[in-house]
């Protein structure tokens, strides 16, 4: 009984070291004074007005959804297809998938954004259109979809496929009706990292970023250089509020039980 | 026709590659700056003045020296969409050797003549457009004897612990071991003699950028600052004070430089031509304090006091030797490290 209770007051003590320093982002983005200090000389919410009526911090946090959305969709796609195919097959190709998949994880992240930047420009295609950003979110995503898509198969009865399809459903039905619910708390988890993930990169981002164009994070890395008041803790504390509202929602709506942990 | 998948991979390549090449325009230009009030500042004056004055289509990148030259190499030499950069030397200087600026057409700027000596031309290659002066910034209600000399900052005893330093990856850093081997030892370059000498200055509060914080919080007292910043913390309220050190400045330089092979070579030479303006010059000290290059700006009377170093007064410049910083990059840094452990 006591090793249990000291077992909670280790987490919570864990859980407070963990979260002080966000909570300390948090208070100081009320910050009523001109200076980016803590404890806050007042409180007030004047830095998040400053920051919702800042169009740059708006666009570049439109910019940092579109990229997350579409880097979460595509990684989603490939990540699952991926998973899905490595289950089945042979040990040695499931590997070198396996392998292939994880690689941008134990890669600095650093060195495949410089890779892709000399690869991009040897296209001819450069750093236009947002390619090469995406490609790189992409690429940084996709290994958190297929951990959590493949954590999900483990220990999938694979006899539910062959039951579905002896009844004569096609495979796209088998999938969308048998398979994807089997397997949905693994793929909406990884597109979860896969989002924050994206939302939060920064090297990708700073070296693969269109012309003209700025994420969330390299908006206020640029911003912070040169200018320390309040606003930025107001954009960092949105971020957390926004991430929050993305988990709750989505537990709301599907459900995050991961039992297969 | 159903349109096979080798055949819509290749449409899609080649309308990629055709996209990009689009971008590389003579009458479409891409400036830059840095973020936060720079990014502002360009997007609600410089860009819409300069897009007016010649009709062109000016797009806006932000960004600073370390992400310019990374994708200047990545793009290799005449294949970037950038014309003209703006950039401190430190950065310009490395890229100079691979070529990637060109020569600058003097002839083409006809505010060139009006600048100011430490603002010219010492390259061929780059020209300083804005300066802003670097000299000790310090708490007007915490230092009882203000510094008169860069060697204060060694002597005063009430900056002991509480004087803040760039740190040696930001060039002001770099300056500052320059700095200490012109007053301490052989010279600017003078490594052991610099170092030996930033030693005897005991424990100090290191930055990359933000020296600010520090100051509003009095963590630091007494610092090596840009008049500008100083005149901004003053306009936020902070009781502070900057002086020109009897031995002369340092200074943050915006040094613009044309890209060689660039895009749209006419529009660059005219947006530099423009920045040089008086006109774009007195604005640029209204919103960042910085010292005009040109001499027929004739600064306001309001702002003389936030913009105190002017006219002949910015060539007061200390000795540095960018090549040698560069060359000595990892030397600098492993030594600073040492040194401020």
């Amino acid at each position: 009984m006591t090793a249990q209770r000291l077992n909670s007051a280790l987490s919570w003590v864990i859980y407070a070291f963990l979260l002080a320093p966000i909570l300390v982002v948090i208070i100081a983005s009320f910050n009523a004074g001109a200076f980016l200090t803590f404890p806050p000389q007042g409180l007030s919410f004047r830095w998040y007005w400053t920051f919702l009526h800042n169009a740059v911090f708006m666009r570049a946090f439109a910019t940092s959804i579109e990229i997350a959305t579409l880097a979460t969709v595509i990684s989603g796609v490939v990540g699952t297809m991926a998973a899905l195919f490595a289950a089945q097959a042979r040990p040695a190709i499931a590997n070198g998938v396996r392998i292939a998949m994880l690689a941008p994880m134990l890669l600095p992240e650093v060195l495949t954004a410089i890779g892709l930047l000399f690869y991009f420009y040897a296209l001819g295609i450069g750093l236009h259109h947002g390619v090469a950003l995406l490609a790189g979110h992409v690429l940084l995503t996709l290994p958190f979809i297929y951990i959590n898509v493949s954590t999900a198969l483990k220990g999938f009865d694979w006899s539910w496929q062959l039951a579905a399809r002896s009844l004569g459903a096609g495979p796209w039905t088998t999938f969308f009706r048998i398979t994807l619910p089997l397997i949905k708390s693994g793929v909406i988890s990884g597109c979860l990292f896969s989002f924050i993930v994206s939302f939060d990169a920064f090297s990708t981002s700073f070296l693969l970023k269109d012309i003209g164009t700025a994420t969330l994070p390299l908006q206020l890395f640029d911003y912070l250089r040169l200018n320390f008041t309040p606003e930025a803790a107001a954009v960092s504390s949105f971020t957390v509020f926004a991430t929050l509202v993305v988990m709750v929602v989505t537990e709301r709506a599907f459900g995050l039980k991961i039992a297969r942990f | 026709m159903p349109i096979g998948r080798r055949r819509f991979l290749g449409a899609a390549a080649a309308s990629l590659v055709a996209g990009g090449a689009q971008a590389r325009t003579a009458n479409s230009l891409i400036v830059t700056t840095y973020g936060g009030s720079w990014e502002t500042f360009w997007r609600q004056t410089v860009v819409p003045r300069f897009a007016k004055l010649t009709g062109a289509d000016i797009r806006l990148d932000v960004g600073f020296g370390r992400t310019f030259s990374a994708n200047l190499r990545a793009a290799g030499r005449g294949k970037s969409d950038y014309s003209i950069l703006m950039m401190n030397e430190p950065f310009i200087e490395p890229l100079i050797p691979g070529k990637y600026f060109e020569p600058l057409d003097l002839s083409r700027l006809k505010n060139y003549k009006d600048l100011y000596p430490a603002a010219q031309s010492h390259n061929g290659i780059s020209l300083v457009g804005m300066i802003s002066p670097i000299g000790i910034g310090y708490r007007t209600d915490l230092v009882k004897r203000p510094p008169t000399s860069w060697r204060d900052l060694w002597t005063n005893p009430e900056f002991r612990g509480r004087l803040g330093l760039y740190n040696v990856q930001n060039s002001v850093g770099k300056a500052t071991v320059m700095l200490a081997g012109q007053l301490y030892g052989k010279g600017p370059t003078d490594m052991d003699g610099a170092f030996a000498a930033l030693r005897r200055l005991g424990p100090v509060l290191q930055t990359d950028f933000n020296m600010s914080t520090m100051m509003g919080t009095g963590e630091i007292i007494v610092a090596p600052y840009d008049f500008g910043e100083i005149a901004r913390l003053r306009q936020q309220g902070l009781p502070v004070a900057c002086i020109a050190p009897k031995e002369g400045l340092l200074m943050w330089d915006q040094s613009f430089c044309i890209c060689a092979g660039a895009p749209a070579r006419d529009l660059a030479y005219r947006y530099l031509d423009f920045i040089l303006d008086p006109e774009i010059q007195t604005l640029l000290a209204r919103r960042f304090f910085i010292s005009p290059v040109n001499r027929k700006v004739v600064l306001p009377a309001d702002l003389r006091g936030a913009v105190p170093i002017t006219g002949e007064q910015i060539g007061r410049l200390l000795p540095t030797d960018w090549a040698w910083a560069n060359r000595n990059a990892i030397e600098l840094d492993t030594r600073w490290s040492q040194t401020f452990e």
